[in-house]
């Protein structure tokens, strides 16, 4: 296959939007620093910010094909719709995976208990629904503001009510200790498959998209 | 030659293009129109953006149902063209040659194509910082890297100055030395300029198609001019129909289109202009 990601391009092109996922992580980390021995505050803060912004780039990998007009040009190129779309999202969420296994690893060393690993589970399946949510809203809506706040609706109304409303699209456990192998399992596998949806939801319908400005 | 067979497209219940059918072969080929024509529908047809609701394009052995080969020789200029404000001229190209499969040969691929629309100078300025003629400029950089054997042009000189427009034509009609040039536009001096073969669009249906003086002889013996003073200007105005004036001293020389001619015009050779605007003309009544 001949090489057509250019990922340091993608980056570029999506300006300060690039760099917010990084300064999540820095006050995560910093946050967390602050905190060490109080695990039942640093889940949390974790829990409910990091798995969000895996939606960032999600969206605005796609801004400039999907929204601005004039952009229909990259869909008359040689390059098949499941390279610019899934592709790219995909690449973007390995590298929003590496980022949480490095905050992980150095919360880790901070703190008192061995968090890498469970976390790392729980986290790691939340943030791969989110990159999907962020795929899928960027793709139904072609408009960056309004995959925000579909991003926005969907976590604030989990995080107020706690999960209850709608529980079976909730992703987030609201733990405040580590959970145990049978409640980690059970979280995980939930938010995959959710995930597994609304990636797969989202490739179809930006296969199908045609709605050129 | 491109052939394109008997093309529709619907959007919902609505008849984009009904029963479109041309014969393109290499050279410039122009599609004119009036907003809502139909002509972007048929542009990114094409191109592949779309596809119809019926009918069959092709050209030789290729066959655009397999829309990924037709995508390697392809190049798209849309109507609203603007990318990546943020980023350098040369570095949007380069994305663009690595998504076109031109990884390797980018750095020398690119600085050919600005070489040909004459940009090399503004190669590390951002696209914001361009004028509208040059951002054209780098469109069709874009729509010509690989040297795609069709190139599609949708409104291209639509929101250039004077000057620009006649550089961006003459900038088309060298590429269609080597390839199809389609160019889409309202505007007929677009076309008079630089086409060989045109076709007339209007409401999703081909009006006309053929070479441009067989299209212009299509208003011979409606077409008359005659040289009056303001006041019989206004009068005339209101019972003829008018479609240029221009002023001569205290005089207005008048082309007026009509099957009769009015006292005291005589017969005036048919521009394209002129044909199509006796064509718009018919339809409307
Ligand atoms: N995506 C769409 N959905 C519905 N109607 C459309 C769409 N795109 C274009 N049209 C309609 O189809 C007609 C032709 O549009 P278009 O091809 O853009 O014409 P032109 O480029 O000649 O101005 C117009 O009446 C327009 O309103
Ligand atoms: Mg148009």
């Amino acid at each position: 296959m001949k090489k057509k990601l250019d990922v340091f391009y993608d980056f570029k092109v999506m300006g300060f939007n690039a760099h917010l996922p990084f300064l999540i992580s820095l006050l995560l980390i910093l946050y967390s620093c602050l905190r060490k021995d109080a695990l039942n505050h640093i889940i949390p803060a974790l829990e409910l910010t990091f798995p969000v912004f895996a939606a960032w780039w999600s969206i605005f990998l796609y801004q400039y094909i999907l929204e601005e007009p004039g952009s229909e040009t990259v869909f008359s190129y040689p390059t098949s719709r499941l390279q610019l779309g899934f592709l790219r999202a995909f690449v973007f969420f390995i590298f929003y995976l590496f980022l949480l296994l490095a905050i992980l690893l150095i919360i880790d060393q901070l703190c008192v208990a061995r968090i890498f690993l469970p976390l790392a589970v729980q986290l790691g399946s939340e943030v791969f629904f989110f990159a999907g949510l962020g795929f899928w809203a960027i793709t139904m809506t072609a408009n960056s503001g309004w995959s925000l706040v579909i991003l926005v609706i969907y976590s604030s109304t989990q995080i107020l009510t706690r999960g209850v409303l709608f529980p079976i699209i909730n992703v987030f456990s609201f733990n405040t200790n580590l959970l145990n192998a049978s409640e980690l399992w059970f979280s995980s596998v939930h938010s995959f498959s959710l995930g597994v949806i609304l990636w797969i939801w989202a490739q179809i319908s930006f296969g199908r998209f045609h709605k050129y400005h | 030659m491109l052939e394109i067979k008997n093309i529709s497209k619907c959007y919902g219940k609505f008849p984009a293009l009904t029963d479109v059918s041309l014969e393109i072969s290499p050279g410039m080929f122009g599609l004119l129109g009036p907003n809502g024509a139909g002509k972007t529908t048929l542009m990114r047809i094409i191109t592949t953006l779309l596809t119809p609701t019926a009918g069959e394009i092709s050209m030789g052995n290729i066959n655009w149902k397999k829309a990924h080969l037709v995508r390697n020789m392809i190049g798209y200029l849309p109507q609203k063209f603007s990318l990546y404000k943020n980023i350098t001229v040369k570095e949007v190209l380069h994305h663009i040659a690595v998504l076109r499969g031109f990884y390797d040969q980018r750095e020398k691929m690119v600085v050919d194509v600005l070489e040909k629309v004459n940009l090399l100078e503004q190669k590390d300025k951002k696209i914001k910082e361009l004028s509208g003629g040059m951002i054209r400029r780098v469109g069709i950089a874009q729509a010509i890297l690989g040297d795609p054997q069709i190139i599609v042009v949708d409104e291209p000189t639509a929101g250039l100055d004077p000057a620009e427009r006649i550089r961006f034509r003459r900038l088309l009609h060298y590429l269609s030395k080597e390839s199809i040039v389609i160019i889409s536009t309202h505007i007929v001096e677009d076309i008079a300029a630089t086409c060989e073969q045109a076709a007339i669009l209007h409401k999703g249906k081909i009006l006309k198609k053929d070479d441009l003086k067989s299209l212009s002889d299509m208003a011979k013996g409606k077409v008359w001019s005659m040289t009056l003073s303001t006041d019989e200007y206004f009068n005339i105005s209101k019972e003829w129909n008018v479609i240029s004036s221009q002023h001569l001293g205290d005089k207005y020389n008048l082309r007026i289109i009509s099957e009769t001619p009015p006292n005291g015009a005589v017969s005036a050779t048919p521009t394209l202009e002129d044909a199509y605007l006796y064509l718009m003309g018919c339809v409307s009544e």
